[in-house]
Formats: C-alpha cells, sequence, structure tokens
C-alpha cells in the first residue's frame, strides 16, 4: 500500500464533483457504483479500504472465471497477486459461451461459485442484461485512475484491449506492395490471397467488419467481399497458415501474437486507421463466495503491476504511462490508436448485414 | 444319487405346447433316455428339469425337493439344483485349459485348492483324460471334448446328471465305444442320469429304461426290449428300425397264461398267431408288428412257424452285417433280415414265416 | 419283465417331495423379483445418465429461455429449424456422412480380414499400427493434412508439381473430399477395432462348409463371413454414420473455406458465434437429428430380428488362418500403404513438426526440445493427465461393465424392458456432443442442492459413462450375438450364479471385445471436450482441457508432442492387451 497518500486525493477530488450527480447516474456509471466513503474524508476511505483487504486475506482465496483461453499472462497475474495478498487465486478457463452459460447455470442453480469473471465489454452486457449475474462495481483505488475512456456503462473493471491488425507473409508480399490501411485490403491485386477471420459469426472478423463499416462504410466491406476471401475461425493455425505460404495476408491478425511467431517470415502491421479492439475486463459475480478478495483482485488487475505485465505482452493498458521503457515493436503495438469496437446491441443487425453480404 | 420326479410337467412357449403334461419317475442311480424324433419335446423336458427352462405347468422334483412348481410360481435356479449336465455341443469353454474347465464347478463353489486338484484329477482320470489336463480345451478332438464335457459334469458329484444327445456329434465307431464307456462308468458310480437322444440304438444300449416321446407326450415308459418288442400303439412300433406293420383283424383271443394274450388274426393273404398286451374284442383291427430280422425265408410252402407269408423276393440287398431281402406278398412287401451268408434270387418263390413270440399286436 | 402302462406316477416317490427352504428364499427362488429390482435399477441409472439430460434438453427446446430463466413454453426452435436452407444442409450432412461412411465401412472390413482371417505378414504389428490416426486428437490431424494437401504449398501438392511440372495442386483438402478423407482418418480405425475381434472370433468350418458346397472365396466372404457379421456390421455402419453426421472438426476446419455447411456447424455456431447462444434452436435441431437417427436403430433392429449368429460355440475350434500363398504379400503391401497414406504422413508430420519451434519450418537452426521440455515442465498438465488417468480408468472400466450388462439383457435374456435399456444406451450416441455437454450441465447443476455432483469429478465421471455407454454396448452386444447359449447355460448348471457366469465365461469369452472397447472408451475420456470443458472444476481439469488451451494459446507444436504421448499409450495398452489375449489365445 504505498501509493496510499495520492490514492486517497485522487478519490477526493473525484468525489467531489459526483457528490450532486451521482444519485442520478449511479445505475449506470457502474464504475462509480456504491461506495459509502464517498464524500467522506481522506482518513475513512482508507480506513474502509484497510478494512476490505484485511476481508480478503481473511477469506484467503478466490476463483476466477476466465474468457481468455490459454493465456499465460494469466497464471503470472495471479502469483503476483497472491504475492501481494496472500490470497491464492483458482483459475478456471473456458471459451466465452460457454463460461457464460456455467455462470448462469450456477447461479440459478443457487450455486455459487465464482467471484470474478474475466471477460469482454460486450459479454458483460450479456451477463448485466440478461442473465442479471453481476454486481454493481465496488469503487477501488485504481478503477479511479484509469483512462476515462475505460470506464463503462456497463459493470466491468476494464483492465486492457486486444488489438486487431493485418498480417502478411513476407516471402510472398514485397515490401513495396505492403498494405498499409483497411482500405488497402480492398485493392484488387489482392484477390484470392486473403485469409480471413469468418466475419459473419462473432469473432475477430466480425470486429473488423463492425468498426470498417462504420467508420469507412458499406462500399468498402462490399469490395472487400468481392476480393473472394478465404473464411477460417482458427486464429493461431490461420496465422501458421499464411506463415507456410498458403495466403498472402491474413487479417484481423491478434496483433500481440507476433512475439510468439518471431522467426517465421511474417510482419505483423498496425492499420493506419487503427486497431478494431475487443476490451477485457473483471465484473463481480453474484454472490460471491469472497467477495472482500474478488474487490482487491479487481483493483489488482487495474493496477500498474498487471497493467505493465499486459503492456509489455503488447495489449493496450488502461492506465497511462505504462509503456515507457518496453522495446519499440510492443510499445507501438501497445500505444496503436483504438480504432473502434462491437457493440452488443446492434449483434444481430450487424450479423444479418455481414452474413448478406459474406454470403 | 438322486431320483427325479416329474409331475404333470407342461411347457407352453405362447399358444405351442412343447410338453404337454408329462409323467415321469427316475429312480435313484436309474438311467433313463428320453427318445423321440427332433421336436418331440425330449430336449424342452431336459431343460425344465436342468432349470434352464420354467415348466408353465406341474411339478419338478430332486430328490426329495422340490425344484420348479408351476402353481405355487416356485422355481430353483439352475445353479441351485446341484446338477451335472453335458451339452450336445459339450460347451467347452475356449478361454479354458482342460483343468480349468473341469475344475468349474469346484471354484464356484469355493473348494480348497487341494481338493479341486485331486478331484478334477481323478474325474479326468475317470475319463481316461488325465494326462491332458493343461491343455487348452479348443485343441482337443470331438471324442475328448465330450470326455472332458463328462469329467465336468461328474466331478462335484452331482444329485443327477443330464445330458443332451452328447454323443450326436461323434463319429458312429466312437459313438458306439463312447456309450458303452459311459454306461460303464454310470453303472459303476450309480449315476442318476437323464439322457436325451433321437438315436434309438444308442438309446437301448445305454438305458435301463427309454421314455419314448412324440408331440411333447409320453408315448410309452419301459425297459429297451420292452419298447422293442412289444409297444404300445403303432407309433412306437414304428419308431425302432423299419419294422414290418401288418394290417389284420382280430379272429379269437385269449389269456396266454402268461402276462399277454394270444390273438388269431386275419390279414389280406394270411392268418396266424400273435401277442398283445390287453384284450381285444373279435373282430377289431390291429396293426401286427413283425421284425425284419425275426422273419426268415423259406422256399415256397416250407412252413415252419406260427405266421407264414408266400411271395416272391423283389429285391435283395447286401449290407455287411446281413442281407436286406423284400418279398413281395399279396399283403404287403416285407422287410427281412437274413443272413448274409444266405443266397437269394429275385423274383424267385418263397415262404416268409415267424414264430408267434415274434408278432406283436397293437390296436390300430 | 413287465408291461408299463402310461399309467401316470404308477412308481412315484416314497416319500412326497418337499418345497424346500422358507417362504422367503421361495418368494425369491424364481429370481423374477431380483431380475425386477436388477432392471429397475438399471433403467434408473440408465435413465439418470441418459434421459435426464435429453429431458433437459428437451425443455430447452420447448421453453423460451434454457433453465433457470425466466420464460415461456413454445415452438419457436422447433418452427425456426424448418427452414429450406436447413433441409439442405441436412441432405448435405447425410451425403458426407454416407460417402465417408461406406467406404470406411469397406476398408475396415478388408483390414479386418486381413488382420484377422489370413496369414499376411506382420499382421499383429498391422493392427495396432493402423489404428493410431484414431487416438490422436482430430485438430492434430487436421494440422497436419492442412500442411500436407493444401492447395498452395501443401507437401504433397509440391512434390506432384516438382515431379509432373503441373502448375494445379493435385488434391486440396479444403473441399468436400477433404472434409471425408479426414473424417474417414477417424472412422476407418474405429471401425476397424470394433470389428476385428468379431473376425477372429469365427468358427473357420462355418466358412469352410461354405468352400465345400461349391461357394468361391468371394461369395463365401459375402454369403457367410459377412451375414454371419451382421449384428457387428449393422451396429459399425450406425455408430460410424451417426457419428458422421455430429462430427464437426473436419467440416468446421476444412468444409468452412469451401463453404460447407453442415448441421453441426450450424449447431456450433448457435451456440458459439451469435450474440447470445440460441440454445433453443441448437436443441430444437438435435432433436430433430435425433428422431432421424432413432429410425436406423429401429431399422437394425428389424434387420437383426430372430436371426442367430452365434459363431463360437462349445465345440471348440482351431482358429485357422486362410493362407494366401503369394497373395499374402499383397495384402501386406495394401496394408502398407494404408499405413502410410493414413499414419506416416500426417503422424510423421506431428512428430517431425515437434522437434522443431514451428510446425512446416524444418531448418537445421529451428531444431529444438523445448516444445518437450515445456510440456513436461508443466505442473498443470502432469495434473491433468493425473485426473485425465483416474478418470479414464474408472470412467472406462465402469463404461464397459455398464455395457456388458446392458448388452447382455438385451441380446441374450428375453426380459421385459430389455429393448428399453438397449434404446437408451443409444441415445447419447445421437446427441452431438457441445449440445449434450451442455445437457450434463444443466442436469447435474440443476440437481436438488444438498446432491454434490455439480462441481465435482463425479459429474465428470458420469457423463463419461454415459457418453460411453453407446460403444460399450455395442461392442458387447456384437459379441455376445456370437456366444453360443450352451456356454453360459453349462456355467448354470454348473453351480454358477448369474454374476459369477457373466464374470467368468461371458466377460472372460468376450473379452477381446471388452478389452477393444476399454481401450476405445479409454481414449474417449481422453479426448472428451464438450461436456469436460462445462463440468470441470478448479483443479479438476482433463487433458482436453488443457490440450483445448494449449491449442487456443497457439502451442500446436506442444499440443503434438501431448498427442505422441497418447499415441504411445495406446501403443503400449494394445501391446499389452494383445499379448495378455495372445497368452490365452496361443492355446486356442
Amino acid at each position: 500500500m504505498t501509493t496510499n497518500t495520492s490514492m486517497t486525493s485522487v478519490i477526493q477530488k473525484t468525489s467531489a464533483i459526483q457528490t450532486w450527480s451521482r444519485r442520478f447516474f449511479m445505475a449506470a456509471v457502474g464504475s462509480l457504483a456504491i461506495s459509502a466513503a464517498a464524500g467522506m474524508p481522506a482518513f475513512a476511505q482508507d480506513a474502509e479500504w484497510q478494512k476490505v483487504i484485511d476481508a480478503g486475506k481473511k477469506e484467503g482465496s478466490l476463483v476466477l472465471y476466465t474468457a481468455l483461453v490459454g493465456q499465460p499472462s494469466t497464471k503470472q497475474i495471479a502469483e503476483a497477486f497472491t504475492k501481494q495478498y496472500g490470497i491464492s487465486v483458482e483459475v478456471l478457463e473456458a471459451r466465452a459461451s460457454e463460461i457464460r452459460e456455467r455462470v448462469r447455470v450456477e447461479q440459478a442453480a443457487g450455486r455459487f461459485a465464482a467471484d470474478v469473471m474475466f471477460t469482454s465489454e460486450g459479454q458483460t452486457m450479456l451477463y448485466d442484461k440478461e442473465d442479471k449475474s453481476v454486481d454493481p462495481l465496488p469503487v477501488t483505488p485504481n478503477s479511479q485512475k484509469i483512462g476515462d475512456k475505460f470506464k463503462l456503462k456497463v459493470p466491468m473493471a476494464s483492465v486492457m484491449t486486444i488489438p486487431y491488425g493485418i498480417m502478411i507473409n513476407t516471402g510472398l508480399v514485397k515490401p513495396a506492395d505492403e498494405p498499409k490501411s483497411w482500405k488497402d485490403i480492398a485493392d484488387p491485386k489482392w484477390q484470392g490471397k486473403i485469409l480471413s477471420d469468418d466475419p459473419r459469426a462473432i469473432g475477430a472478423g466480425y470486429l473488423w467488419f463492425f468498426s470498417t463499416y462504420d467508420k469507412i462504410g458499406e462500399d468498402y466491406v462490399k469490395k472487400v467481399a468481392s476480393q473472394k476471401l478465404v473464411f477460417t475461425r482458427d486464429q493461431r493455425e490461420s496465422q501458421r497458415r499464411t506463415a507456410r505460404g498458403e495466403y498472402s495476408i491474413y487479417m484481423p491478425v491478434i496483433m500481440t501474437d507476433f512475439s510468439d511467431l518471431k522467426g517465421l517470415p511474417v510482419k505483423f502491421i498496425i492499420p493506419e486507421e487503427g486497431v478494431p479492439y475487443v476490451l477485457y475486463g473483471n465484473v463481480m459475480l453474484k454472490k460471491a463466495p469472497h467477495p472482500n478478495a474478488a474487490k482487491l483482485y479487481l483493483d489488482f488487475m487495474q493496477g500498474p503491476v498487471v497493467q505493465k505485465i499486459y503492456a509489455g505482452l503488447g495489449y493496450g493498458p488502461v492506465l497511462g504511462g505504462m509503456t515507457e521503457g518496453l522495446p519499440a515493436d510492443v510499445k507501438a503495438i501497445s500505444e496503436a490508436k483504438l480504432y473502434g469496437t462491437t457493440d452488443t446491441t446492434r449483434q444481430n443487425e450487424m450479423l444479418a448485414k455481414s452474413k448478406d453480404i459474406f454470403k | 444319487m438322486a431320483s427325479v420326479t416329474l409331475e404333470n410337467v407342461s411347457r407352453m412357449y405362447g399358444a405351442v405346447t412343447a410338453v404337454d403334461n408329462v409323467n415321469l419317475k427316475i429312480k435313484s442311480g436309474e438311467f433313463v433316455t428320453l427318445l423321440g424324433p427332433s421336436g418331440c419335446g425330449k430336449t424342452t423336458t431336459l431343460r425344465m428339469v436342468a432349470g434352464l427352462e420354467k415348466n408353465t405347468g406341474g411339478r419338478i422334483s430332486i430328490g426329495d425337493n422340490v425344484v420348479s412348481d408351476a402353481d405355487k410360481g416356485y422355481f430353483v435356479p439352475s445353479e441351485r439344483r446341484r446338477l451335472g449336465m453335458v451339452f450336445q455341443s459339450y460347451a467347452i469353454w475356449p478361454h479354458m485349459t482342460v483343468f480349468d474347465n473341469v475344475a468349474y464347478p469346484l471354484r464356484i463353489r469355493r473348494r480348497p485348492d487341494t481338493e479341486i486338484r485331486d478331484r478334477v484329477m481323478n474325474a479326468l482320470r475317470l475319463v481316461e483324460m488325465d494326462q491332458y489336463a493343461e491343455r487348452p480345451s479348443p485343441a482337443l478332438s470331438g471324442g475328448q471334448q465330450q470326455r472332458v464335457a463328462i469329467a465336468r459334469a461328474l466331478v462335484f458329484e452331482p444329485e443327477v446328471l443330464l445330458l443332451d444327445e452328447p454323443l450326436s456329434n461323434l463319429d458312429a465307431r466312437l459313438r458306439t465305444q463312447m456309450g458303452d464307456d459311459f454306461r460303464a462308468l454310470q453303472q459303476r458310480l450309480k449315476i442318476t442320469a437323464l439322457y436325451v437322444t433321437h438315436d434309438q440304438a444308442e438309446a437301448m444300449a445305454l438305458s435301463d429304461r427309454v421314455v419314448v416321446m412324440h408331440g411333447g407326450r409320453i408315448l410309452q415308459v419301459g425297459a429297451p426290449e420292452e419298447i422293442y418288442r412289444r409297444p404300445e400303439n403303432r407309433q412306437v412300433a414304428a419308431f425302432f428300425g423299419t419294422p414290418n406293420l401288418l394290417n389284420a383283424t382280430v379272429k379269437d383271443c385269449r389269456p396266454n397264461g402268461g402276462q399277454y394274450y394270444k390273438l388269431s388274426v386275419e390279414g389280406q393273404g394270411w392268418a396266424g398267431d400273435c401277442h398283445a398286451a390287453t384284450e381285444m374284442p373279435k373282430g377289431a383291427d390291429v396293426t401286427v408288428m413283425v421284425r425284419p430280422e425275426n422273419l426268415h425265408v423259406r422256399n415256397a410252402g416250407e412252413v415252419n412257424g406260427d405266421l407264414s407269408w408266400s411271395g416272391e423276393v423283389s429285391q435283395a440287398i447286401f449290407r455287411g452285417s446281413h442281407r436286406s431281402i423284400m418279398v413281395k406278398t399279396p399283403a404287403q412287401t416285407l422287410h427281412v433280415e437274413a443272413s448274409s451268408l444266405s443266397h437269394v434270387d429275385i423274383g424267385r418263390p418263397v415262404t416268409v414265416a415267424a414264430p408267434v413270440e415274434a408278432a406283436w399286436a397293437v390296436r390300430n | 419283465m413287465t408291461i408299463i402302462h402310461n399309467r401316470p406316477l404308477d412308481d412315484i416317490a416314497e416319500t412326497a417331495p418337499t418345497l424346500g427352504g422358507n417362504a422367503f428364499t421361495r418368494a425369491f427362488s424364481g429370481g423374477s423379483l431380483w431380475r425386477l429390482i436388477g432392471m429397475l435399477v438399471l433403467i434408473l441409472l440408465l435413465g439418470f445418465l441418459t434421459i435426464y439430460p435429453l429431458a433437459m434438453l428437451l425443455y430447452g427446446s420447448l421453453h423460451s429461455t434454457p433453465p433457470g430463466m425466466a420464460g415461456e413454453f413454445n415452438l419457436n426452435g422447433y418452427r425456426s429449424i424448418m427452414t429450406t436452407q436447413n433441409l439442405i444442409v441436412l441432405a448435405n450432412t447425410v451425403g458426407i456422412s454416407l460417402a465417408k461412411t461406406i467406404p470406411s465401412l469397406t476398408i475396415a472390413v478388408f483390414l479386418a480380414w486381413i488382420v484377422a482371417r489370413t496369414d499376411t505378414p506382420f499382421r499383429g504389428a498391422l493392427e495396432v499400427l493402423i489404428t493410431l490416426p484414431f487416438f490422436i486428437p482430430p485438430i492434430l490431424t487436421a494440422m497436419a493434412w492442412g500442411m500436407l494437401a493444401n492447395p498452395q504449398v501443401g507437401v504433397i501438392n509440391m512434390v506432384w508439381r516438382w515431379a509432373t511440372g503441373a502448375t494445379d495442386p493435385l488434391v486440396n483438402i479444403y473441399s468436400y473430399g477433404g472434409v471425408i478423407w479426414h473424417m474417414c482418418q477417424y472412422s476407418i480405425p474405429f471401425l476397424f477395432l470394433f470389428m476385428v475381434d468379431a473376425f477372429r472370433a469365427m468358427d473357420p468350418s462355418l466358412e469352410e462348409s461354405s468352400r465345400m458346397c461349391g461357394a468361391s472365396r468371394w461369395t463365401t466372404f459375402r454369403k457367410i463371413t459377412l451375414l454371419l457379421m451382421l449384428p457387428v456390421l449393422t451396429s459399425s455402419f450406425m455408430l460410424s454414420f451417426i457419428k458422421g453426421i455430429e462430427t464437426f472438426e473436419s467440416a468446421l476446419f476444412f468444409g468452412l473455406p469451401a463453404g460447407i455447411k453442415v448441421i453441426t456447424t450450424d449447431i456450433y455456431e448457435s451456440i458459439n458465434h451469435r450474440a447470445t447462444p440460441d440454445y433453443q434452436y441448437a436443441t430444437s435441431l438435435s432433436f430433430a437429428i435425433m428422431g432421424l437417427m432413432f429410425l436406423l436403430v429401429i431399422w437394425q433392429w428389424w434387420m437383426l430380428r430372430g436371426k442367430s449368429f452365434q459363431t463360437v460355440t462349445g465345440k471348440g475350434f482351431r482358429p485357422s488362418v486362410m493362407e494366401l500363398g503369394p497373395w499374402r504379400w499383397v495384402t501386406f503391401a495394401i496394408c502398407l500403404m494404408f499405413f502410410f497414406i493414413t499414419v506416416v504422413l500426417p503422424i510423421g508430420q506431428l512428430m517431425l513438426g515437434s522437434f522443431f519451434r514451428f510446425f512446416g519450418f524444418y531448418t537445421y537452426d529451428m531444431l529444438t526440445l523445448e516444445h518437450y521440455r515445456a510440456v513436461f515442465a508443466n505442473s498443470e498438465f502432469w495434473r491433468a493427465v493425473r485426473n485425465t488417468m483416474m478418470l479414464g480408468l474408472l470412467g472406462a472400466t465402469a463404461t464397459m461393465a455398464l455395457g456388458a450388462i446392458v448388452a447382455y439383457i438385451s441380446v441374450r435374456t428375453r426380459w421385459r424392458g430389455r429393448s428399453l435399456i438397449d434404446g437408451m444406451a443409444w441415445l447419447p450416441w445421437m446427441m452431438p456432443g457441445m449440445v449434450l455437454g451442455v445437457g450434463f450441465l444443466w442436469a447435474f447443476a440443476m440437481l436438488p442442492g444438498p446432491i454434490p455432483i455439480y462441481g465435482t469429478v463425479w459429474a465428470l465421471l458420469l457423463a463419461y459413462i454415459a457418453l460411453g455407454t453407446p460403444v460399450s454396448v455395442r461392442v458387447m452386444t456384437g459379441a455376445y450375438h456370437q456366444l453360443s447359449y450352451d456356454l453360459e447355460e453349462c456355467s448354470r448348471v454348473h453351480g454358477a450364479s448369474w454374476f459369477q457366469t457373466m464374470w467368468r465365461i461371458m466377460v472372460a469369452l468376450a473379452w477381446p471385445a471388452f478389452a477393444v472397447g476399454w481401450v476405445l472408451t479409454f481414449f474417449g475420456i481422453m479426448r472428451e471436450l464438450s461436456a469436460s470443458i462445462l463440468l470441470y472444476s478448479v483443479g479438476s481439469e482433463t487433458l482436453a482441457v488443457v490440450l483445448m488451451k494449449l491449442w487456443a494459446n497457439g502451442n500446436a507444436e506442444q499440443v503434438s508432442v501431448i498427442g505422441l504421448m497418447m499415441m504411445l499409450l495406446v501403443i503400449v495398452f494394445r501391446w499389452v492387451q494383445l499379448s495378455f489375449i495372445k497368452s490365452r489365445i496361443s492355446k486356442l
């Protein structure tokens, strides 16, 4: 708790601004939800948080569900958390739809097993609106410090963004021909040479479709559709296929994977327009068996330790100043301009549109 | 060893009656054979005694214990009937050695190992298979397998031994030899045995009593000789060998001083005396049975017996042990088994004669 | 000599026979009450394992929301699947499945015949080797074939272009043919394993007698061998065909790029790739398919009714093999070719790749053992191995025991309810895995609170038993159809109870089939993901879950390492099993 003094001052400031409007926005602005401490003197804030820390340590463990499957960082973060608070973390991983159904069924059956769920913004909306399996967000010291654009309406404590870009096979694409932007993908010279994640189903391809459709327009998307794209659903295997020379371009690629493919004849390109992204964060699950440990974890994930871990892997941190001192290639990806993301409320409409365009 | 009693035992398959009201008592130590054509219910009867089928009517007892009573819904499963059984296919378990096969009934009963070894070897010695104990069972010849099956059935000294056509898979010579061996063994050990076969020769050679079955019913029960010589009806008569069955009418009937009656009968173109089990009214239609081996061929007109027919030889077949001669008579063609040394010419007129004891009349 | 008249019981018992035992033992003596209780327990068990999860799914298909959420009953799910497009997809799916099942069955029968009934050299080794692809996770063989046969830089096409100077590729795995081929990689070994022991257990005299009647070798094969194998063949066909309808890895991997759609990719999409998983649609579609599949089961019942297929009799036989003379080198060559194409090519690719940093980049400086090191140093992997081994050993044994009992009752008794349990045992096979997994999740989680199945390893174990039962029952059914009744009755008469007979005779005689079924079930458990991922709890990860995580993180090489280790395990298992059998069969 070395950052206690600076932390309290931030909280004070924020709460002063919000005093009047809190009542009105409380439901919507989850990041500032119920905090009895709001408006109280600094020492009270401190004391409140210290209580959470003590209670969390007493709980001793935490059950984390995550939809981000197979990431070594998950374990790394859990270890760091255990080191800081002495609270052990048990992790259960499964793909988004699977883990969501597990949480829903567990809660419906009254078996409250999980405390925290690490998932995407879009999924959080479903957890919140449809399944009603999520508690409002607690205000924690670090939750105040993250960038404003990551303070969400849905009760998710943002942690990082996954950026998507373009990957090329350097053996097949001459440096002069390299696509620089999303627009370049529509160039007829790429006809039949693009491997693409399937935009007709929720996933990376759809993310690209959603953001470019909104920002560039339907004509562009239609032009790309006439490129005879070959569709796939397996991100990692597709990267390898492109590396082996089956296709010149694979898109959209998870930019952070670049480090795994070092040594292969591929190049990851950050498009000029920016990277479509998926925002990941934590939600507090209803009737969490370890509510205080969960609060600590949420806070920890937004703190500098974890933010640096993610930035170091190329993910976009939600806390400023985390990319200092990173190698240039990682830094570029981590700092890449965020282009757009999907909106769950328009999902059915946009999926239908995609299916129509990409037959 | 125990007796076996069947009282009014029936077995229905849906609307079909496979065994119909069978009554039978097998005495302790007795060898009884169920004999009949296939489908006569003999195997079903055996399987009901074994507990492999449930009788739908009647009561079966082994020794003093009822093992199945259809009316009371009482049924003792096979494994608690203390039986030994030899199957038609031998049912030698192919995954076990000879020793294991024979030891099975003892192992199931958790006998100590030393006892198992002694008794198995004894049983194998009994069937002269002791030197094959460690052989894998499927590598045996048919006769050897049959011996193993018998050893297995005997090894734990069952109350009753059941045998389902155990010799039918063997060749003719082995069949006779195995049959004789088995009969000797049975008599030595005084086992109650119920034996099923469709082979009349086997039935006669082995049994104390033979039960002739047909259509699910018992036609006759008796010692082999009785059944052979004095059948109760035409069906039983016809079942053994190829007897000459002649239609005749009773002319006279009187007791012969013994257990049966002496009849004077008249058929088409012949007349004479014969025996019968019951008194027959004059004018009754009867069938007279004369076995081919009891008929003699004489020169024409030479009558030297109680019954005679004249006719001419229509066919003569040399069969090694004897000669089959067909004699065409006004009544019918008679089948005569003569010595293979005798010589007859086709077409020669002859007289066929039989002693009165050889002719047996049953009511039509 | 006395004349015995057919008087009833003229000389019956000196002492009147008595009923043995007391009233209690008499009541049970017929075994009918015990049988009833046993049957009831079995029906309840199977009901819990199969009907209950399916009932939850049925609820899901008839309710606007999945269990546990407010909603209403309606038929929207079934209405929404009634589209022309779905009909086309269905026809497509059935077509693909037939196109893979028929050649697979033909090849598998041929291979089984070669291995079991001829004197082809090295057939013992071939028997183990040609089944290997089955035990490798499909995703790995898919990757391997993707590398071998993609139209741009696939090894096969490169060799073809180099050898012939052609510019067009020889093969394209991203096509109907590719989808079917990849499915065949699994169905041929599966069918082969399923049938080979049935071929082996057949009494050659049945074939010989046909030859003696003047039938040619080929006619004998068709009219006698195949007909005697009818229960096994029809079971195999159905298992394989139904599985073909439900497989989706092949279609997803190779079909999607070519625009090939099958029912299961549609179901997959409705659960995994829609804004909200549409369980009502997915379950409705699954039930519609299931209904169609059940017609097949009824067809099989109708085919086999009233026929006897006993080829193993108590008379014993010498399972001699057919001497092919010089032709045995031809059959050997055929097997070798099959082995090369279906095993060496893809598995060689995986093996090679596991020693390089990246699949497909085989240069000297890329050589490494880091994937092996990474796997062996992965504590989570070892924990998963322990869990999976435990679940596999327990699950496969329990599944086979259940399967043996169910198969016994349905094949060898005339008990009432035998068709019911036989039918129940089919059910899990007819539900696509990913939907059934959801069914188990709903079923186990929604049990009343005090029944702690969900969240424990029991949930996994029960799901595995349910998933494995169809195969175990089919395997044992095929084996039991072959055994003559005498072998069993003989044991009963000689004092063995039903259970003793079951164990010492029926299981012992059907042991080869039992062992094969066990291996199939064991590796089924090892590979099962759909249900595992929904039922595993923290600390009880299975190998499949770990593989999925590694794959999702792009560690294809590590997945291969584990896949190869699984294959090694198969070889060990099969070797132990075959040599163990051999020690008994050599006496045959």
